[in-house]
């Protein structure tokens, strides 16, 4: 009993000394409410247009830090990381998708479009990230969930809105504070003879760096509607993307194991609901544009190199959610069935090679253009299930259209001696 | 945090055989190397040996420069690592595997989806054919790939699978320069690759005295 006590006070002076700041939902609407601000102001003096973000950021653009702040140490970090990206293996080079990327980032972030610098990184997930110096950091596992170029503006502009209120540097000030304090708090403790206390001490400001840290991801979410909206994009699109992240989240088996006390992100619901309704207060008749072509004409043609990105991934039930919202968007539905097939293929189980079987038929019979692969891994499931009359003729088909493939030498070996 | 602390412990694990803890020997050219699992080979020149077990990586410059990895006999459900794994791929059960039975077109489907999650990027197979390893038909592979520091790398792989075992030595090293300096004796120590499962390890530890340390350029007398 008094030791529970002692620990509540530790606790509890954890939490003093850290200020405790917890999640506040009120930081979504931290950039509506100041853009509301600068409105009203504009319309006071007779100004026409709002001024872009300007006034909404912490920093003007250009802006470079005093060389002898903290702020200064954090970008000489990420310039060294920036030197490290631009020659990374990871990095995307396709010119068209980051020429196309690098535009709607000006888009969204204007007068700062030439502070934002994008770098695309070959890698499956939805992810993107923004270094305090500008540096942004795209994974292409976006641009297969992003239903089109509006909720990519929304999540660059999230983005930039971390940039733009120069998070890094706050958190990094928070953290320097908190563990500071912690410091401190642990040698009191220590003195009055708590000595366990300092570990649940050390939990409860870890979980109120981190609460701080969902809290920019609120505020993040807030800009990411305001700026996209400022670039005539549909504010509506901003909370859809976030419907699909969650069904591939509770697709996947640590979906129920997570822990909210130490999550960097708020939960998809309530960035989902709350997206949503501040939405309806932005939307005007000049914020229309979505952008589902424009998107859709890049994503084509590398779209299955990306979707076999996410199949080497291996999470198999995430997998076919993102594939069966592909698939109701309805592009290209050939490749998508065979992917289909393919992760049947590569699970195995149950009944799953007879299904793989189904699926590179409908592929096959589908709108749109089968990967050159198709008819390789139906003679490969067909070979597997002993049906070598059918497996040769597949693989047969496969030589024809694709004589000069690397592994034609291969497929060619199994056609003379495909059986056991 | 504690996925971190399991970062941190991979990548000691990763470090720990690096740092000499365990140690390099000589593979003297010219000699038949029993490298255990019933493997046999005879490298042209001397080459800077490191077992782990089933596991052997061979370089003449340094690991990062050029390496054969070993691989001999993998089984049924077990992942073709170059490094160790990191937990959280194991307990999610995501890391490709190696399983009995699969034709030769799924065992590349393999390797390319392993060096897919071990950061080998822009991974381009330039050839595949049948090709026989230690007198069991097997295959080749030629690859090239992109570093995690971008580095281009080539690539060449032998490997056939033996008593439902996968047995692989896979080349590699940077385009420029080190991968050819040592593909001559690769093909040579593939021509020299002799298997006989079932055969004790002899010669898992090394002689004593036979340590060279580090993979510095010792034994790359050519």
């Amino acid at each position: 009993m008094i030791r529970a006590a002692r620990y509540s006070a530790a606790l509890l002076s954890a939490c003093l000394a850290g200020g405790c700041a917890g999640d506040d939902t009120s930081y979504y609407n931290r950039a509506l409410e100041k853009n509301g601000e600068v409105v009203s102001q504009n319309r006071e003096s007779g100004a026409e247009s709002t001024p872009f973000p300007y006034d909404l950021a912490d920093l003007s653009p250009a802006h470079r830090p005093d060389p002898k702040s903290d702020e200064a140490g954090i970008w000489y970090h990420m310039e060294k990381v920036e030197r490290r990206i631009k020659t990374a293996g990871e990095r995307y080079r396709n010119r068209e998708v980051n020429a196309y990327l690098a535009s709607v980032a000006c888009r969204v972030t204007g007068s700062y479009c030439k502070d934002v610098r994008i770098y695309v990184i070959r890698a499956a997930g939805m992810n993107a990230s923004m270094a305090p110096n500008g540096m942004m950091s795209i994974r292409t596992g976006l641009l297969l969930r992003a239903r089109n170029e509006a909720q990519l503006a929304a999540v660059i502009g999230h983005e930039a809105g971390h940039y733009l209120r120069q998070h890094s540097l706050q958190r990094l000030r928070d953290v320097i504070d908190k563990t500071n304090s912690l410091v401190f708090f642990n040698f009191i403790l220590a003195a009055a003879g708590i000595p366990v206390a300092g570990d649940l001490a050390v939990l409860a400001a870890l979980g109120d760096i981190q609460a701080y840290g969902r809290n920019h991801e609120r505020e993040a979410d807030g800009y990411g509607l305001l700026l996209m909206s400022r670039a005539g994009y549909d504010p509506e699109e901003a909370w859809k993307i976030w419907d699909l992240t969650l069904r591939e989240m509770k697709a996947t088996k640590d979906y129920e194991d997570r822990s909210q006390f130490l999550a960097s992100h708020p939960e998809p619901e309530e960035r989902m609901a709350v997206l949503r309704k501040l939405a309806k207060s932005v939307k005007t008749d000049k914020t229309t544009d979505i952008g589902r072509e424009r998107l859709r004409e890049i994503v084509a043609p590398i779209r299955a190199e990306l979707i076999r990105d996410e199949l080497n991934a291996r999470r198999f039930d995430a997998f076919e959610v993102l594939l069966d919202q592909l698939i109701a968007d309805g592009d290209n539905l050939a490749e998508l069935y065979y992917f289909k097939g393919e992760m049947r293929r590569l699970r195995a189980k149950d009944d799953d090679l007879e299904k793989a079987l189904a699926f590179y038929a409908k592929a096959a019979q589908a709108p749109g253009t089968p990967p050159p692969g198709l008819k390789r891994s139906a003679g490969l499931v067909q070979y597997k299930l002993g049906r070598i009359d059918a497996a040769k003729e597949s693989f047969a088909a496969y030589l024809k259209d694709n004589p000069q493939a690397p592994d034609a030498g291969i497929v060619r070996h199994l056609l003379k001696r495909p059986a056991k | 945090m504690t996925r971190s602390l399991k970062r941190i412990a991979a990548i000691l694990c990763l470090l720990l055989p690096l740092a000499g803890c365990v140690s390099f020997t000589l593979a003297k050219g010219g000699e038949s190397i029993d490298l255990g699992e019933g493997v046999t080979v005879r490298p042209p020149s001397d080459w800077n040996r490191l077992s782990l077990g089933k596991y052997e990586y061979w370089t003449l410059d340094g690991l990062r420069l050029q390496n054969i990895l070993f691989v001999k006999g993998a089984e049924d459900g077990e992942a073709i690592v170059y490094r160790r794994r990191t937990t959280e791929d194991e307990e999610k059960d995501t890391f490709p595997k190696y399983r009995k039975g699969m034709t030769l077109l799924e065992i590349r489907e393999l390797l390319e989806s392993t060096w897919a999650r071990q950061e080998f990027h822009r991974v381009r197979v330039t050839r595949f054919g049948p090709a026989s390893l230690g007198g069991s038909s097997g295959f080749e592979i030629a690859f090239a790939y992109d570093t995690k520091d971008g580095l281009e790398m080539r690539g060449l792989a032998a490997g056939a699978v033996v008593g439902g075992k996968l047995y692989l030595a896979i080349y590699s090293g940077t385009r420029i320069h080190f991968f050819e300096r040592g593909e001559k004796d690769f093909r040579a120590i593939i021509e020299s690759y002799r298997l006989a499962p079932g055969q004790s390890a002899r010669a898992r530890l090394p002689a004593p005295g036979a340590s060279v340390g580090r993979p510095a350029t010792i034994a790359a007398r050519r």
